[in-house]
């Protein structure tokens, strides 16, 4: 006979099989719509890193293409001096939000693109196509850090969509057809229980009636 | 917000409950969600130019639906997930 180790063959463990395995299933259609809901979001995010990406690389080419003139102009020892004497610091506000219930961070900045005074190098000694220069490269490191904003998005939705894929399959492939399989096994064990104890009771009926036939014979 | 605040009249600001819930709910069906409150429905029914659904409680939306309500709605809407 087929047995099945830890499972109590009883109508009780079957009962409660069988609601975990309704459980098991509503689980799975819930997360398998939270699967959908967040390759519809992360579609979205690449939709947006696309746009993003392409903008980036516009502004960057007419920035480099204004760094050219710049260095043509200036020559490189000054820019780069002028460079270095520039303020880098730049204020950004960090928080997160939530995306399908994933924490996304957030990257505000106040102003990246500044005026030639406050960058810090000498307006006296500089061309006027280094601040030129300098504006297109602040212009493109706004849609850069965006851009980080959305790729770093893109990332923990996809982790959190790997992990809900991973969630349905262990339901779907793993749990909900074990607990059928121990189900079916219960049934038919039950089934064989209910045959094993009308052949006893045929068994005692018939004996019961020769102990009668010999009493009265 | 500000999108929002065009939909609707000034009278009705304060009607409006945000976010407003994309309900998934497994009875109604895969990729099948409702919206429900008069003026939340009046504004998903703007941005998804469904026409003569103003005075509805409820609205039923379809997967491409919820997709285009997202992206143009992205942080005053939330999916809420129905399993009962």
């Amino acid at each position: 006979m087929k047995t099945m180790s830890g499972v109590a063959p009883t109508r009780m463990e079957l009962l409660r099989l069988k609601k975990r395995v309704a459980l098991a299933r509503k689980g799975h259609e819930l997360l398998k719509e939270k699967m959908d809901a967040l390759v519809m979001e992360f579609v979205e995010i690449l939709r947006k890193i696309g746009r993003t990406k392409r903008r980036a690389f516009e502004l960057l080419s007419v920035a480099h293409r204004s760094l050219s003139k710049c260095l043509a102009s200036m020559g490189t020892v000054e820019t780069e001096q002028a460079s270095r004497e520039t303020r880098k610091e730049l204020q950004v506000d960090l928080s997160t939000r939530f995306v399908m219930g994933v924490s996304v961070p957030t990257v505000e900045i106040k102003s990246v693109e500044r005026d030639p005074l406050g960058r810090g190098y000498s307006v006296h000694t500089t061309s006027s196509l280094l601040d030129e220069a300098s504006r297109d490269f602040e212009r493109a490191f706004e849609v850069l850090v965006q851009l980080a904003e959305l790729e770093e998005a893109a990332r923990a939705v996809g982790r959190e969509l790997e992990k809900t894929k991973r969630r349905v399959n262990a339901l779907e492939y793993i749990l909900i057809p074990r607990l059928e399989e121990t189900i079916k096994f219960i049934v038919l064990r039950l089934d064989e229980m209910e045959r094993e104890n009308f052949v006893r009771m045929k068994r005692i009926k018939l004996m019961l009636e020769r102990r009668a036939e010999e009493a009265g014979g | 917000m500000r999108e929002l605040a065009k939909v609707l009249p000034e009278g009705e600001w304060k009607m409006l409950q945000l976010p407003i819930f994309i309900q998934v709910d497994r009875r109604l069906g895969r990729g099948t969600a409702r919206v429900t409150g008069k003026t939340e429905v009046k504004v998903v029914s703007h941005f998804l130019n469904k026409r003569g659904r103003n005075d509805e409680l409820e609205l039923i939306i379809y997967r491409p639906e919820v997709a285009v309500l997202r992206r143009k709605l992205p942080t005053t809407t939330q999916y809420l997930f129905l399993g009962a």
